[in-house]
């Protein structure tokens, strides 16, 4: 099964792709979920079009899609 | 005094070679057997009168020293004054060259940002596309704006198509009750939107934590 992060920036959006059957790259997407999250990026699930998202804490390699964004700021 | 730059006069003395009649000139008229004929070089220089020969004589050297000096202080002039204009006419031109080139490499740059941007753009609707909900999908195509419920408070918010001041907060019968300003930065606006919206249905706490709230006096 494959998966991937769009990690929002100003190119519109990059991907970090994974195959669930694929330990290194599972472990490379696992790494760079956490190094974001660790800079305060939120992540949130979502699998389907349409279809309510729900916020990630933990890296899951059997979401097909996963959308990161910087951290927001008050204007 | 005057001179004139059509001298050297013709003599007709006998002490005198018209050859010496250049620039090498001037002669020290001492010489008391000089016969210079006023006559001719009256008609270039002035005509001293009531003098000696060789009083005029010297009188002549004199002034044929000051044309010769002030002759090569004009020449010398003009050199330099063409010398200093075609100095500053390539000056000018290397400044032109120059300035036309840093406008060139402008444009080129404002071309390739405008480029890089746009593919940005393109990527960030698709991106926001795959997260509106089929309603929310009608809405963007038709006013470019969408409505969202907060998973929290279960209000009810409205996001349209800007990078600022785009979020605001309705009431029960849809009227704006207060502004939301919160963004995401670096991002094109369409990834802005689409971080909006995951926030407030997803973690509504936390986007109001961050967010300055303008509340409206009277619902709009």
């Amino acid at each position: 099964m494959k998966g991937a992060i769009a990690v929002m920036d100003d190119s519109g959006d990059t991907k970090i792709a994974w195959d669930s059957d694929n330990p290194d790259e599972v472990e490379n997407a696992r790494a760079s979920f956490r190094r974001l999250r660790d800079k305060g990026y939120g992540a949130f699930k979502a699998d389907k079009k349409g279809e309510k998202s729900e916020t990630m804490h933990d890296f899951d390699p059997n979401a097909e899609k996963i959308i990161m964004s910087p951290p927001m700021r008050g204007g | 005094m005057t001179y004139y730059e059509t001298f050297p006069f013709t003599n007709s003395g006998t002490a005198i070679d018209s050859t010496t009649s250049n620039t090498s000139w001037p002669f020290t008229g001492t010489d008391a057997t000089a016969s210079v004929t006023a006559s001719t070089y009256v008609t270039n220089w002035p005509v001293v009168t009531n003098t000696s020969i060789i009083q005029q004589a010297r009188q002549h050297a004199y002034v044929w020293e000051m044309w010769v000096d002030e002759s090569e202080k004009r020449k010398e002039n003009r050199t330099q004054r063409r010398a200093r204009e075609r100095k500053e006419a390539e000056e000018k031109r290397l400044a032109e060259e120059r300035r036309q080139a840093q406008m060139l490499a402008a444009q080129e740059e404002a071309k390739r940002k405008a480029a890089i941007a746009e593919v940005a753009n393109k990527r960030a609707e698709e991106l926001l596309r795959s997260v509106l909900s089929p309603e929310q999908e009608r809405a963007w195509n038709e006013n470019k704006a969408f409505y969202v419920v907060g998973n929290k408070t279960k209000k009810r918010y409205k996001i349209d198509n800007r990078s600022h001041g785009n979020l605001t907060e309705l009431d029960e019968k849809g009227k704006v009750v207060a502004g939301l300003c919160v963004y995401v930065p670096g991002v094109p606006t369409a990834d802005h939107v689409a971080a909006q919206k995951l926030m407030l249905e997803c973690n509504e706490e936390e986007l109001l934590r961050v967010a300055n709230r303008t509340q409206y006096a009277a619902p709009r």
